[in-house]
């Protein structure tokens, strides 16, 4: 179990940047929640011995997630 | 120097916080400092040329604004074409010229990094001032920083005085909005570069170094990531570039303009270097006559830009052939312009299909672009019909960079104040960028270094 926790973790902030960029309400909290996530996840991956490269691809993915939230989604303006 | 090793992260802070603390008339000078440092960083001897070439750029240029007599200036013209191209020459074509004729050179002459690129901006000055579209510059240190401004100087964008000059000039003042879009570019540039160029490399080099081990589908696979591999390095260049430079509040031109989403090759290179094709436009395709003297004449013009363009990109056949097959595309799209009856189709599947076509149309000469000689890249066609049956084990490995894929396109589409739009969700791309890049980068240096970017061999 203990080994599917980076994934998981990479896994709900994937799903929460996507929800708080395609949602539009709560964003603030969503995008904090999976920040946490996306951190928890860098950290416990290094804790399970990954290395920087089997971390780089759900990293990759969050960034993707968080820039298609950025570009594509209902980000207004400030 | 380079963008993407340890010492440019102490350098280019030390140079931003002294350029934004000193007082506006001493700016030049520490530029120019910054600029010779990070260039002579990588070797002595070329930065003597780079030096002597921009010396004698500016003294014949000062000469032809002064000179009343036409001959004159022709003559001061002539020389400075003949110095730079002649520098160009002997640092870059001497093996190749000497290998086509046969001889044997008995030394090894190294390239200077960024030669062509200064090159091409030092003669867009020179031949600006002849043809009186851009005053001389009298103070040597503002030319001097133009040529070498170091965050365009080893690869671009190859700019053009009456941008840059005047920029450099003025005084520059420092704003929010300049270090946000500034800070933005470099992101998306140092992710384009680390995070997805440098991933693809390890299997687009392992395809085009073992070419007698290839597969047809790797060899397919391997030429379209190439594709993708070196616009990410290159424009992770320029956007590293513009970025740094938005940072000085200098505010270089923009050299490329998603060319992979272009629906015809013509425009691909609307899109694509966009400072190289322009350069080439104006001081090449115009002066040769352009499209005004007929059809065949408008096909040898386009031929003739674009053996020279591939000759720039390099010393040897296989750019000269990458060149040709451009050369031909736009060719025959011209012939087609012009024998055309009535408007181009239209329609969402017409659109798809011509960006897919124009896809596939440009992906197949970078088989030739990344080949390390002919015979490598006749090897590599002849080995496309093998290894079908194994298509899903030999493709396997590389499931790991689909991720990485996945950023490019909404990286491309990446507003320009993108810092402007949610601050949650802008501050959260920028913690998982900047993740992404250090984990990528780390991993680098821990595997003995960075890659270097692929446009400094030209």
């Amino acid at each position: 179990m203990l080994e599917l926790m980076p994934a998981s973790l990479f896994a709900a902030a994937v799903l929460l940047t996507l929800l708080a960029g395609f949602l539009g309400r709560g964003r603030s909290v969503l995008t904090l929640v999976a920040a946490l996530c996306a951190g928890a996840g860098l950290l416990s991956g290094l804790a399970l011995g990954w290395t920087l490269e089997d971390l780089l691809p759900p990293l990759a993915l969050t960034c993707a997630a968080a820039l298609a939230a950025l570009c594509f989604g209902r980000g207004e303006s400030r | 120097m380079n963008f993407n090793a340890p010492e440019f992260l102490i350098f280019f802070p030390i140079v931003f916080a002294l350029h934004w603390l000193l007082p506006h008339r001493a700016r030049w000078l520490l530029l120019l400092a910054a600029s010779w440092l990070f260039y002579f960083w990588w070797n002595f001897g070329a930065g003597f040329l780079l030096v002597g070439t921009t010396l004698v750029s500016w003294l014949c240029a000062r000469g032809i604004s002064r000179t009343g007599s036409a001959a004159g200036k022709r003559a001061l013209l002539i020389l400075a074409l003949a110095v730079s191209l002649g520098c160009l020459g002997v640092f870059k074509y001497a093996g190749f010229f000497a290998s086509i004729a046969g001889l044997d050179l008995l030394m090894n002459i190294l390239l200077p990094v960024g030669i062509s690129f200064y090159t091409f901006q030092t003669l867009s000055y020179v031949i600006d001032v002849y043809r009186g579209s851009v005053p001389a510059e009298n103070h040597f240190g503002y030319y001097a920083l133009f040529v070498s401004f170091f965050p365009q100087l080893v690869a671009g964008p190859i700019e053009r005085p009456e941008n840059l000059l005047p920029q450099l000039r003025r005084e520059r003042t420092f704003s929010r909005s300049n270090l946000s879009a500034g800070g933005w570019l470099l992101l998306e540039g140092y992710f384009k570069k680390v995070v997805i160029a440098d991933s693809l490399a390890p299997f687009v080099d392992r395809v085009y170094g073992a070419p007698e081990a290839a597969l047809g589908p790797e060899i397919i696979l391997a030429t379209v990531l190439f594709g993708v591999q070196i616009y990410c390095d290159f424009s992770g260049y320029s956007a590293i570039a513009r970025g740094a430079a938005k940072l000085l509040g200098v505010d270089l031109m923009e050299n490329f303009r998603r060319p992979y989403a272009a629906p015809t090759v013509r425009e691909f290179w609307r899109r694509w270097h966009i400072s190289l094709t322009s350069w080439f436009t104006d001081y090449v395709y115009i002066p040769l006559g352009g499209s005004r003297r007929g059809l065949p004449r408008q096909m040898l013009n386009i031929l003739i830009v674009f053996l020279l363009s591939g000759l720039w990109h390099g010393a040897g056949w296989t750019f000269v052939l990458w060149g040709l097959i451009h050369g031909l595309y736009l060719a025959a799209g011209a012939v087609r312009e012009r024998f055309r009856k009535g408007p181009a189709p239209t329609g969402r599947g017409m659109t798809a299909w011509s960006h897919i076509r124009t896809f596939a149309l440009v992906t197949f000469p970078w088989l030739f672009f990344r080949a390390e000689s002919l015979g490598d890249a006749a090897l590599l066609l002849s080995r496309l019909p093998a290894g079908w049956s194994g298509v899903g084990q030999a493709l396997t490995p590389l499931l790991p960079l689909v991720p990485v894929l996945l950023c490019l396109l909404p990286l491309e589409r990446l507003p320009e104040r993108a810092g402007e739009r949610d601050w949650s969700l802008s501050a959260l791309t920028v913690f998982c960028a900047a993740a992404a890049i250090s984990a990528a980068w780390l991993a680098q240096l821990a595997g003995g270094g960075q890659n270097a970017f692929i446009y400094f061999q030209f």
